[in-house]
């Protein structure tokens, strides 16, 4: 509802409390980490990957996205939106476009069907505990716990501190999901009470990990080889067709993972489960859908490959 | 591993032949005849035995059935049992019910087919016995006449169908045999007709009933030697080697039990066979089984492993036969109960797992067994239930999601942290309550002891309905149909609607608890169990009959649609009186015209403005907890016809899709004639958003112990229950356990696969599902019970 999303983020802010922006809190998620976990997804990314599967989480605030297939065509957000970001196609569903939106969000209200619905609000540290204590009972029987993703939790750092503080105080497994791209002292700040960090590696290559994603890796690698020995490490490498699907360059990355004493290196295929996403964000998804998918022969070529470094080397699931 | 080609084919063959499975909008099976073998010979023994005691008239009946029935066997069968004279016939029970079934013979295409002319002619003339004397009907010379209670005079009660369950004492038959019980029994008339201190009327029922007993057990006894009489004949049309060496064994074990005590487990499994056909099938038409079968047939496996007599490939053999043999049971049901049953199977289940008197672990490689079979050869019976407590095996988990995982929907895992309470807490002792099973789809009783479980044959308490009626002074789309209470304009707060609400349950509790006790006060009267009342504890002893008392009561009131309720009651609190967005009288027009034109806008408030109950939200969830609470505190004082007080059942089976099919629109947004959650506690179809873990706090908050509530379905995608989410899935379930559900089932198979298998059935006649509390066949599911298992919220996890 937009009343809450906009008056909370007024007062929240206001309040001077330490507080976050979060897009989902993911109970059951079995792939960030050891156990059940629930994923705190923050807003907010200083990447930008064209195959990124939750393109909600990179604008830092709040936002709308419109579905189509909950669109009725009754036209009662087209009659609210000012800037022209919505409009009807041929068949009378809803279209966003993203870079007229300004972020009024009086078409949630106006929509009849729910096709309308903000993504991201701000919450208090104490909201945000309370969320993520609820599934304890979980966590305890499955040695799972807590994984805050994105976005970049690194992008809010006191917010994501504290939050790990407080369940670290309350006995919970603690997991950090991040690019690795921010300064030291974050970097070092946010992680004092963390027990795990799956930490992404794109490329090798500053130039092409720059060309692509927006920014230079040096600052990423740098973070790594500081936090190495210091607290347990996960490397997490999309593997993309036509980016990093190169075979030298992954075994690069599992040499740099024994250096970091990574506890296990994990290469997760490209997957497209995100990629609807984008239109009813309003986004351009152009860039996603020139990429290509793998193949089977591809993919079997990956599994064996890595099939002699056993538990270490994980291909296909995280 | 796959089934052995013997029980795969004779799967097949009883797939097509399954009786009384539901296609359509059908109640009863296509092909399916009635057998007059049985109401031919109860009619004929009961005019000839006019004036004796009910119990020898019944046991001679049952014993000329026995005695002369046609038998027959299907090529290449381990295990023989049949209860009628042909595979595709069923027995009808006319001395239950003979009215609504000579309605439906020139009016109902699907009835009349089961009978030829000739056959309606004789079943014409055997109803004119009956009208006086059959049991249903004879409720009009007793019930009160204020109270309305033929079907539709009121939305929860209604006069109808009898489920009753039971559980003998498999393992005393296997170990004493039936000459070793009617040897206690001849001691016992010994004993009493010597005893001059037992007042002389009581003296001479005790005697009566004992020897109702013993005329039943020696026909019982001889019923397994006409098996072999009838194996001998077949041996004669076999030239195979293999198959007559077979033969020879399935005649030595059929001359053997139910007779004598069973000594391996072949002979074992053939004796809970013959029983378990005779108390389901040929005595009344009971559901359920409840047999720990692998504490039950483990030490006979044991013994021949030990003995080097079976391989572990033919004890699994025999188990698939089983198996496959419950596949063949059904019955005819009353075209009241389109879909009510979802099929007239007759809930077979098979318990697995738990603890023994002193709480130890009971696994065995009979649980593994049966688990691998159950996955194998995917069977619509037996359910199968397991038992979960704090010291299950990590391995019987693991069987536990191997078996789920092939999309069998079974088994369904129950917590004996909930279920061993509960028995102690309505009279059970420590040892008996750890020795319980699941009969039906998911009622603990207690092998072998005097618990006959009863419900819905007066209908159901449908929670949803007493609001509506509360809503409007007690009328239902203008119509008074429940008692008076205030009227609309009278009510000013959510006090008020919860008053009369509690009153409209009130009224509706009363009017099922007259109907119910006066069906069991007729059973009691007119329909002994001599040969059930030999296999349970206590009766030989006594000298009466089983329904003549209770060890523990086990009376329920069926409950639909409790969160339904909670998720109207949010809506009315939040719209009405908290947004003041719409006014009581808008809300009750919405829901009289169905949120249709005008008031579409009232459906979409609710749709997207109120919690609704599975998201672990205490605005809505408290409400179904104060709902059952309420309904358990009234249950507590209805009192049944042995003194104890009713319980509530969640075994909904598919009722809540025939009762929502029934019934008008309800505030929660909930449109008319669609279907009210499965089971007790379930959220409503497609409401639970919120992941399966904020399902289960939900569910939690609604204590089963103080409530009542049971069953809570979660559709999983297979890859939950891969080997490597084993130990995830383990701590998942470990978690349910600690949290008090008292069970939970798993539905696992993908939405996408669900639609094409609506579109292309032919395709996909082995596919399985389960509706609250047993499985079927998809393809046989009615079109809105195949939607309700589509549209059940997929719980996707990843992002």
């Amino acid at each position: 509802m937009k009343v809450d999303i906009k008056l909370k983020d007024k007062t929240l802010k206001e309040s001077g409390e330490t507080t976050g922006i979060v897009f989902n809190f993911q109970q059951f998620s079995i792939q960030d980490g050891p156990g059940l976990r629930t994923t705190m997804f923050v807003k907010g990314c200083p990447l930008h990957c064209p195959w990124c599967s939750n393109p909600e989480s990179i604008y830092p605030s709040y936002q709308i996205k419109a579905v189509q297939d909950k669109c009725r065509g009754c036209g009662a957000c087209l009659k609210v939106c000012k800037t022209g970001a919505l409009s009807h196609n041929e068949n009378h569903q809803i279209v966003l476009d993203y870079s007229k939106c300004n972020h009024c969000l009086d078409c949630i209200d106006a929509c009849n069907y729910k096709a309308i619905t903000g993504v991201g609000i701000r919450v208090t540290v104490k909201e945000a505990v309370g969320e993520l204590m609820k599934d304890k009972p979980f966590y305890d029987n499955t040695r799972g716990g807590v994984t805050i993703s994105g976005g970049e939790p690194l992008m809010q750092p006191e917010f994501v501190a504290e939050v790990f503080g407080e369940l670290k105080k309350n006995g919970v497994h603690t997991a950090l999901d991040t690019t690795g791209y921010a300064k030291w002292a974050t970097v070092k700040n946010v992680t004092k009470d963390v027990d795990l960090i799956l930490y992404d590696i794109k490329h090798l290559d500053s130039k092409k990990h720059q060309e692509v994603l927006g920014v230079k890796n040096e600052v990423i690698l740098e973070n790594l080889n500081k936090l190495a020995g210091k607290t347990k490490i996960w490397l997490r490498i999309p593997l993309v067709p036509g980016f990093n699907d190169d075979l030298d360059m992954a075994d690069k990355i599992v040499e740099l993972g024994r250096q970091v004493k990574a506890e296990k290196v994990y290469f997760l295929p490209l997957h497209r489960w995100g990629e609807h996403k984008y239109s009813s964000l309003g986004y351009d998804g152009s860039a996603f859908a020139k990429i290509r998918d793998f193949t089977e022969e591809e993919l079997e070529k990956w599994k064996d490959h890595y099939k002699s470094f056993s538990d270490y080397v994980i291909f296909g699931k995280a | 591993m796959a089934p052995t080609a013997r029980n795969k084919l004779l799967r097949d063959e009883t797939q097509i032949k399954s009786l009384g499975r539901v296609s359509d909008m059908r109640s009863v099976k296509v092909g399916m005849k009635i057998c007059l073998e049985r109401s031919r010979v109860m009619t004929k023994v009961y005019k000839e035995t006019e004036g004796e005691f009910i119990a020898l008239r019944r046991a001679k009946g049952l014993a000329e059935y026995l005695d002369t029935m046609t038998l027959y066997t299907r090529p290449n069968e381990l295990l023989v049992g049949c209860f009628a004279s042909d595979e595709a016939s069923v027995p009808v029970y006319l001395e239950l019910y003979w009215r609504w079934l000579s309605k439906t013979f020139g009016k109902l295409p699907d009835y009349s087919a089961m009978l030829d002319d000739a056959g309606k002619k004789e079943i014409a003339e055997q109803f004119k016995y009956w009208e006086n004397c059959s049991i249903q009907g004879r409720e009009r010379d007793y019930v009160p006449s204020w109270i309305p209670w033929k079907v539709g005079e009121r939305p929860s009660a209604g006069f109808t169908w009898q489920w009753e369950m039971c559980t003998p004492d498999f393992e005393k038959v296997m170990k004493v045999g039936m000459n070793g019980i009617i040897a206690q029994i001849d001691k016992r008339i010994d004993e009493v007709i010597n005893d001059i201190s037992i007042q002389i009327e009581k003296r001479m029922d005790m005697l009566d009933e004992l020897r109702a007993m013993k005329i039943s057990c020696e026909a019982m006894a001889r019923w397994g030697k006409r098996y072999a009489q009838l194996l001998e004949g077949e041996k004669k049309k076999i030239k195979d080697p293999k198959r007559l060496k077979e033969l020879d064994r399935m005649i030595e074990v059929c001359n053997r039990v139910p007779a004598e005590p069973a000594r391996n487990l072949y002979e074992a499994i053939q004796c809970f066979i013959f029983i378990n056909f005779f108390v389901n099938y040929i005595d009344v038409p009971q559901v359920g089984n409840g047999i720990r079968f692998d504490k039950v047939l483990y030490p006979f496996y044991e013994n021949d492993i030990k003995n080097g007599t079976i391989t572990k490939e033919f004890a699994k053999e025999l188990v698939e036969s089983v198996w496959v043999k419950m596949q063949e049971g059904g019955y005819v049901q009353p075209p009241a109960w389109v879909n009510n049953g979802g099929g007239g199977l007759g809930w077979q289940t098979m318990t697995l797992g738990g603890v023994d008197e002193f709480g130890n672990d009971i696994t065995n490689e009979i649980t593994y067994i049966a688990l691998e079979v159950t996955g194998e050869i995917q069977t619509v019976a037996p359910q199968i239930a397991v038992r979960m407590h704090d010291k299950t095996p990590d391995e019987l988990f693991n069987a536990v999601f191997k078996c789920v995982r092939t999309g069998c929907s079974q088994p369904a895992v129950f917590n004996d942290k909930v279920n061993i309470p509960r028995l102690m807490g309505i009279g059970a002792t420590v040892e008996d309550a750890r020795g319980y099973s699941i009969n039906n789809c998911m009622q603990p009783v207690i092998p072998g002891k005097n618990i006959h479980y009863r419900a819905g044959h007066s209908g159901a308490l449908i929670l949803p309905m007493c609001l509506n009626l509360a809503m409007d002074g007690g009328k239902l789309m203008g119509m008074q149909m429940g008692i008076e209470t205030p009227p609309l304009s009278e009510l000013k707060s959510m006090d008020d609607i919860w008053n009369a609400f509690c009153k409209q349950v009130d009224d509706a509790l009363m009017v099922l608890t007259q109907l119910s006790s006066l069906g069991d006060a007729l059973q009691k009267k007119y329909v002994p169990r001599p040969l059930l009342s030999a296999i349970l504890e206590g009766n030989i002893e006594k000298g009466c009959d089983m329904r003549d008392w209770e060890y523990l009561g086990l009376r329920h009131h069926l409950v639909f649609g409790c969160n339904n309720t909670a998720d109207a009651l949010a809506a009315i609190k939040m719209l009405v009186f908290e947004k003041k967005k719409i006014t009581l009288e808008t809300f009750l027009n919405a829901v009289n015209n169905n949120y249709e034109g005008e008031y579409e806008k009232v459906y979409q408030m609710i749709e997207q403005e109120v919690p609704k109950f599975g998201n672990d939200n205490d605005y809505v969830d408290m409400f179904a907890r104060d709902i059952m609470v309420y309904v358990k505190s009234q249950c507590d004082k209805c009192i049944d016809i042995y003194g104890k007080p009713y319980l509530i059942d969640g075994t909904t089976a598919s009722g809540p899709i025939n009762a929502g099919m029934l019934c008008p629109a309800t505030f929660d947004g909930r449109r008319s004639n669609e279907p009210f959650h499965d089971g007790t506690i379930s959220p409503v179809q497609g409401r639970d958003i919120s992941g399966p873990t904020a399902t289960i706090r939900s569910v939690a908050k609604v204590d089963p112990l103080k409530t009542g509530n049971m069953l809570l379905n979660q559709k999983f995608m297979p890859v939950f229950f891969d080997p490597e989410n084993y130990e995830l899935m383990r701590g998942y379930m470990k978690t349910v356990r600690d949290l008090g559900l008292h069970h939970v089932q798993f539905n696992c198979v993908s939405k996408a696969t669900l639609l094409d298998a609506k579109k292309k059935p032919e395709k996909y006649e082995s596919l399985i599902v389960r509706v609250a509390g047993y499985s079927a066949y998809f393809i046989d599911l009615d079109n809105k019970i195949q939607d309700e298992i589509i549209t059940r919220t997929e719980q996707s996890f990843s992002c």
